[in-house]
């Protein structure tokens, strides 16, 4: 035994190894080391003792504060903007204005329309126009104040119907790349089916129109990046951000300099829920600043800068019509909608086609048709947020589902049920499912909760109601048109029998580094303590496309598989050439290279490594994930397709103050089918997280406008869920193991928001009777509809007994 | 983000206060537990270049059934014995205000002197700037009632005023001239940026008292808000009443916050309920009152016409909750 | 800092003496300075958060003799003389804090950027009172807000740490399709 060798912490006795690895939970025979086991967040540690590094806690000598001067006016001309005196001020060492930036960026090829800071004109209130780089944010403030910016007001469009009819005489478009004269950004129509016969032969058809407000991701966490000219002559940015790479990309773009002289390095980020996925407008800036300095520069937003950046959920106008056959069969689902998309494009075009596109799920449609349109508006942006283009339809689809129960007499479980997809199947407009646990999802949640019991039968002012979902696992499709792989991971195995796992997956908090670290344990059959996650330094870490559309897990995850498979090849080679035996004999667990068939000629991790690395050194592997080709040929089939599909079912119980409107839950139950659930506790955790981020949305988040004028830009009157008034959950985790997610995963981060808010506004009707087109639900707009449903009792009574 | 700078001071006496109160007048602010002075200096909310910091003055704590010292904290109110026996409105109404941590912030006379709040007032320079600023910052005219001719319409958010006027307390005041106490029925003025009636602006709170026989009334508290933590009310609303073995009121008063500039003490439209016998139709019958006697406006939480209703749905479980007289 | 000598728009930086995390700290501070930007930038404890900058998030919670208070909200010359604990101050020696121990267990960190907080104002609840019922420590949380968890693991941490609660059950109810069936 050599010295490397002698490292028996963690190596159990060979005669201890049960014969066959533990049992499941659930009692079947997979045999599994660490997936599906509790395993605690690798960086929780560091987080409760206040020791993980986030953006703002990053210090350097000679760092330089960066402020923003931004936009008073909604829609404007710039006219002229004078920096002298600023650039004057004693301490100040750059100040930066639009034309020093000038080339466009976005997070979509075909949306490329922001730039660092406002050039020619404004689009937003809030919307940069210079920015400074002093030595103290007190000087920066002082400097923003010496800037004298010069323009000509224009009329800002506000509302929809602004944005989508024709320009007035001495109106301007938001943007000069619109097509019409309008601001209209995108239009979506399909049309799958005979969705005209469907609606005129149904037994039952329902149509409800429903408005809602701009909703934000409201992670704690203030957008934050540091930008330093190194003195290589590279540009160093660390961003608190969800997609590193295209930020990388982006800043390559907007300074027409190449890839390798950029690095993006991802700090610990505090939360991002989508509000951190497109390269952004400040990132722009500190770069900039930092290279105009030759000093490192940090920017720190303010919350009322956040809510400007925003990139929230779209404010919505929709319609929905769903027509039923006399057996309780759906044969017919007709959307309309209309999003507000603010300023930028953003993520916009693929949440237009979201509206649409992921209502096709949970339930076999055989007709369908959906009409999108995205406007711009002079408000912040609207982009991805949890739930991405789901959540506004999903509130729409299930309501109107639950009004054609009430009027056929429908039980709306049962109706579900009826109406669910089967596994394995392929969707009119050509998504294909593979795994589905749509029906365990909504039996559970009914026996669970007693449903049978309780719908229809609670008293008055209590109320239980269902709502269901499908997600997509990561899109199939990828935003910039290209062969390389959509994750990449490599692995590293040293004399020290360390594994180091470099991913450019960004851990924002939902737990991706602990899974990949979970996935190469599993693998290589070792402990999660071998297990280093070195993620997102673009230096060292191969591409991964970012935290968005809950791709992470199976795409990352299988890349992490594949690249420790490799390297479970090489020591299992290894150890047939120390032991003689056969490699088909070896398989790896509990810190041995184990032969399943002469447990005696097992050999331990480290011997098998020594023998692995002799004349060759440091073993290093490389794995991937390029999702296959997949879908239908029509204009837009690559929106929401995705190798695999989650499914989602809750049930909320609550309580409505008929005479105060308050609505209070008081437990939800949810079932979630993720495929293998490679970790119950960090999963628990997304759906739990999803249910508070849907409570908000439906009960008391909202954006609220006067005019361009954002109310509530702060987290006082932006009302995010307290921990008081947040109810229990009952969490079942359904486990459809998908065949082709890593172990048989699928998606858990984001399929979770949208049908809770369903399952409120159902309960809703459940308890007090009446059916709420707003969102969110705050107890004056249900009071109002309390009360306008007992004047039209009190009339109908009248007229009766007249 | 950093507050704009000040000179910081921080008596030592009443004494010290008041000179100080009086050597800086017009440029100085009093601070107790920082929780809306803050925020407001952040937004450079009319700072000032002088600020006083009360924690270090001993004669203004201390809490006793009669005298609440004006720095006692919204914490140790909340959680005194002595309160929750005798004034258990008192610690009610503090437990509901802001948050935990807040309430350790928080103090009597920081809440008593919270300064009124409006959407268009409690905004960053950049908001304001964007709507031309408001009267009651930098500005000329309301932008809640364009045509209110000076007036600020701005809403004052203390809670512990309603519980504290049903229970008819005065306050006490100290200048540099002396110590002068008036019942805080008149203590509060209408105007937004007026704020208190006659207060002299080197005036400081010393002290809350309450009268022996405010113990003598059964009252509630109740706060309308979208969270149950952390928002300021959209309503707060206090009931005290006395009502003798055959159901029959002695006495019943009435205070709103939240819905004015001022917290409003309802003492005329109740005083016709004087005598009546307790029902739940008079039950229902003072909460109409209650409600036609009430505004709000438009500038904070919730629609106005929303938060009247309220005052009457409030007035009416508030009297049910205290007397059984009231639910038959 | 810029070159300007104290006048009436510029006060003069005063000292102040802390108690920090158990050691005594000394430092010029501003007159205006909050003592969240004295802990953060000035003694360099990155563990205090700014979330809301305005009192409502609870991620920049600390102890302040003993009690819990929001450092974005306190004047760091009200705090002369003061004893401030910091999340950096919770751990004893290698040890976690049985409440840091109980967070890590149960999955009460997803971005984790709230944590401090509301252990700040966690560790102060269970000084207080040793097993909190669920109502009253949701109630003690109640100026925290989280984003990522829906506050259900964080509850749980408190019930784990204060011994009334062992680290939950696995939410998995079945296998839907596969293991099962094909096994």
């Amino acid at each position: 035994m050599s010295t490397y060798q002698d490292d028996k912490a963690f190596r159990a006795p060979l005669s201890t190894l049960p014969s066959t690895g533990k049992k499941r939970q659930d009692g079947s025979d997979q045999d599994f080391n660490i997936i599906g086991e509790r395993t605690p967040l690798i960086d929780a540690r560091e987080k409760v003792l206040g020791q993980a590094i986030y953006t703002d806690d990053i210090d350097f000598p000679g760092m330089l504060i960066c402020k923003i001067l931004r936009s008073p006016w909604a829609h404007a001309r710039i006219d002229s903007i004078d920096i002298d005196k600023a650039l004057a001020l004693p301490g100040v060492h750059s100040v930066m204005v639009g034309t020093d930036a000038p080339i466009k960026f976005g997070v979509l090829p075909i949306s490329q329309d922001e730039t660092a800071l406002a050039v020619d004109k404004v689009r937003h209130l809030g919307e940069g126009i210079a920015a400074v780089a002093a030595e103290t944010e007190a000087i920066a403030l002082e400097a923003l104040e010496l800037i004298d910016v010069k323009v000509t007001e224009l009329k800002p469009f506000l509302r929809k119907k602004d944005s989508t009819r024709e320009l007035r005489e001495g109106e301007e478009k938001i943007h000069e790349h619109i097509r019409f004269e309008n601001n209209i950004h995108k239009r979506v129509r399909q049309s799958f089916g005979e969705p005209d016969k469907a609606f005129a032969e149904a037994a039952w058809t329902a149509n409800a129109s429903f408005e809602f407000k701009g909703v934000t991701h409201a992670f704690t966490e203030p957008i934050a990046a540091i930008a330093h000219w190194t003195p290589d002559q590279r540009l160093t940015l660390w961003t608190s951000q969800q997609v590193p790479h295209y930020t990388h990309l982006a800043i390559a773009r907007v300074f027409e300099m190449p890839m390798h002289r950029i690095r993006v390095i991802k700090p610990t980020v505090g939360g991002g829920f989508g509000g951190k996925s497109d390269p952004f407008p400040h990132e722009m800036v500190v770069s900039w600043l930092a290279m105009d300095c030759g000093r490192p520069v940090k920017m720190l937003f303010d919350r009322e800068e956040v809510f400007f950046s925003n990139h929230g959920r779209h404010p919505t106008s929709n319609e929905i019509s769903m027509a039923m056959d006399s057996n309780g069969k759906v044969t017919g689902l007709d959307i309309n909608a209309t999003i507000d998309g603010g300023a930028f494009g953003s993520f916009g075009v693929v949440t237009s086609y979201y509206n649409g596109v992921l209502s096709h799920g949970p339930y076999r449609i055989p007709s369908f048709r959906y009409q999108g349109t995205r406007i711009y508006s002079n408000r912040p942006v609207s982009g991805a947020m949890r739930g991405h283009g789901s959540v506004n339809t999903r509130l729409g689809t299930e309501v109107v589902l639950d009004m054609l129960c009430a009027k056929a007499g429908f039980d709306p479980v049962q109706v579900r049920l009826d109406n669910t997809l089967s596994d394995f199947t392929t969707l009119i407009n050509g998504f294909r499912i593979t795994s589905n646990g749509i029906r365990e999802c909504i039996q559970t949640v009914a026996e669970r909760s007693d449903w049978a019991n309780k719908h229809g039968k609670l008293p008055y002012g209590r109320g239980i109601g269902i709502g269901c979902g499908f997600y997509i696992s990561g899109s199939a499709l990828q935003i910039h048109k290209s062969r390389l792989p959509q994750s990449t991971v490599h692995l590293k195995v040293d004399m020290d029998g360390g594994v180091t796992i470099h991913t450019g997956a960004a851990d924002i908090g939902q737990g991706s580094d602990t899974m990949a670290a979970q996935v190469v344990a599993e693998v290589l059959g070792l402990p999660m303590e071998r297990m280093r996650v070195y993620a997102v330094d673009t230096d060292m870490s191969p591409i991964d496309l970012g935290s968005y559309s809950s791709r992470v897990t199976f795409m990352n995850g299988l890349a992490a598989k594949r690249a420790a498979e490799d390297l479970r090849e090489q020591l299992i080679r290894a150890a047939s050439r120390l032991s003689g035996y056969a490699v088909e004999s070896f398989i790896m667990r509990d810190g041995y290279v184990y032969n399943r068939h002469w447990p005696e000629a097992s050999v331990p991790y480290m011997e098998a490594l020594e023998e692995a690395l002799a004349g060759k050194g440091a073993l290093a592997t490389s794995g991937c994930y390029t999702a296959p080709p997949m879908g239908a040929a029509y204009k837009g089939a690559g929106a929401g397709l995705s190798p695999t599909y989650s499914f989602t079912s809750y049930i909320c119980e609550l309580e409505v103050d008929p005479e105060t409107g308050m609505v209070q839950p008081l437990k939800i139950w949810a079932a979630h089918d993720c495929g293998r659930v490679l970790n119950p506790l960090a999963v628990e955790g997304q759906i739990e997280g999803s249910i508070h981020m849907g409570l908000g949305q439906i009960l008391c988040e909202e954006m609220a406008y006067e005019g361009p004028n954002l109310l509530n830009a702060n987290l006082l009157d932006y009302r995010i869920p307290t921990p008081s008034q947040t109810p229990e959950m009952d969490v079942s985790l359904i486990e459809s193991v998908d065949p082709e997610g890593p172990f048989g995963a699928k998606e858990c981060g984001e399929g979770g928001l949208a049908p809770i808010l369903p399952a409120v506004a159902n309960g809703i009707y459940d308890a007090v009777g009446v059916r709420i087109h707003r969102v969110p639900m705050t107890p004056d707009v249900v009071l109002t509809a309390i009360e306008k449903k007992a004047r039209k009792e009190r009339r109908e009574a009248a007229a009766r007994s007249a | 983000m950093e507050l704009p700078a000040f000179h910081y001071h921080r008596p030592n006496s009443l004494d010290e206060a008041s000179a100080l109160l009086a050597r800086h007048q017009g440029d100085v602010d009093l601070v107790a537990g920082g929780t809306d002075l803050l925020p407001n200096y952040k937004n450079r909310l009319n700072a000032r270049s002088h600020v006083i910091s009360l924690g270090g003055i001993s004669a203004l704590q201390g809490i006793s059934t009669r005298r609440i010292g004006a720095m006692a904290r919204l914490v140790e109110i909340e959680r005194s014995p002595l309160l929750q026996t005798r004034l258990p409105v008192l610690a009610e109404t503090a437990s509901k205000i802001s948050s935990p941590p807040l309430r350790q912030h928080g103090t009597l006379g920081g809440n008593l002197m919270l300064d009124t709040r409006c959407y268009y007032f409690n905004q960053s320079p950049l908001w304001r700037q964007s709507v031309d600023f408001c009267l009651k910052a930098e500005g000329t005219k309301c932008l809640v009632v364009p045509s209110s001719k000076g007036r600020c319409f701005a809403t004052y958010s203390g809670e512990m005023a309603a519980s504290l006027l049903i229970l008819g307390a005065k306050v006490e005041l100290l200048s540099a001239a002396g110590a002068r106490t008036l019942p805080l029925a008149e203590f509060f003025d209408e105007d937004g940026i007026v704020r208190f009636r006659d207060r002299k602006e080197d005036e400081l709170v010393v002290a809350v008292h309450i009268p022996e026989e405010a113990e003598q009334l059964s009252c509630g508290y109740r706060k309308l808000a979208i969270r149950d933590s952390i928002d300021f009310p959209s309503l707060g609303l206090a009931l005290g009443l006395r009502i003798n073995k055959r159901g029959v009121i002695e006495d019943l008063r009435l205070a709103t916050t939240a819905m004015a500039s001022r917290p409003e003490l309802l003492d005329e439209p109740m005083a016709e309920f004087i005598g009546q016998q307790a029902s739940a139709q008079l039950a229902f019958r003072i909460g109409e009152v209650a409600q036609k006697a009430s505004v709000a406006y438009r500038n904070v939480p919730l629609d106005p016409k929303y938060r009247r209703k309220m005052v009457a749905v409030f007035t009416r479980r508030l009297l049910e909750a205290i007397s059984p007289a009231f639910a038959n | 800092m810029s070159d300007a000598t104290p006048t009436e728009a510029h006060p003069e930086a005063k000292l102040l003496r802390l108690t920090l995390n158990g050691r005594s700290w000394l430092g010029a501070v501003e007159q205006h300075a909050l003592l969240l930007d004295v802990i953060r930038y000035q003694a360099g404890l990155t563990g205090t958060k700014r979330g809301c900058d305005m009192g409502t998030c609870g991620c920049c919670a600390v102890q302040i003799n003993g009690e819990p208070r929001l450092s974005c909200l306190t004047l760091a010359h009200d705090c002369e003389g003061a004893e401030i604990r910091t999340i950096e101050g919770v751990q004893s020696g290698p040890l976690l804090s049985a409440l840091q121990d109980a967070w890590v267990a149960t999955g009460a960190s997803q971005c984790g950027f709230c944590s401090p907080g509301f252990i700040m104002v966690g560790e102060a609840l269970l000084e207080e009172k040793p097993k909190p019922t669920e109502r009253e420590v949701r109630e003690a949380i109640a100026g925290n807000l989280c984003r990522c968890t829906g506050y259900v693991k964080i509850v749980e941490a408190f019930m784990v740490a204060s011994g009334q609660a062992e680290p939950g059950q696995d939410a998995v109810r079945r296998n839907a399709k596969g293991d099962s069936e094909s096994d």
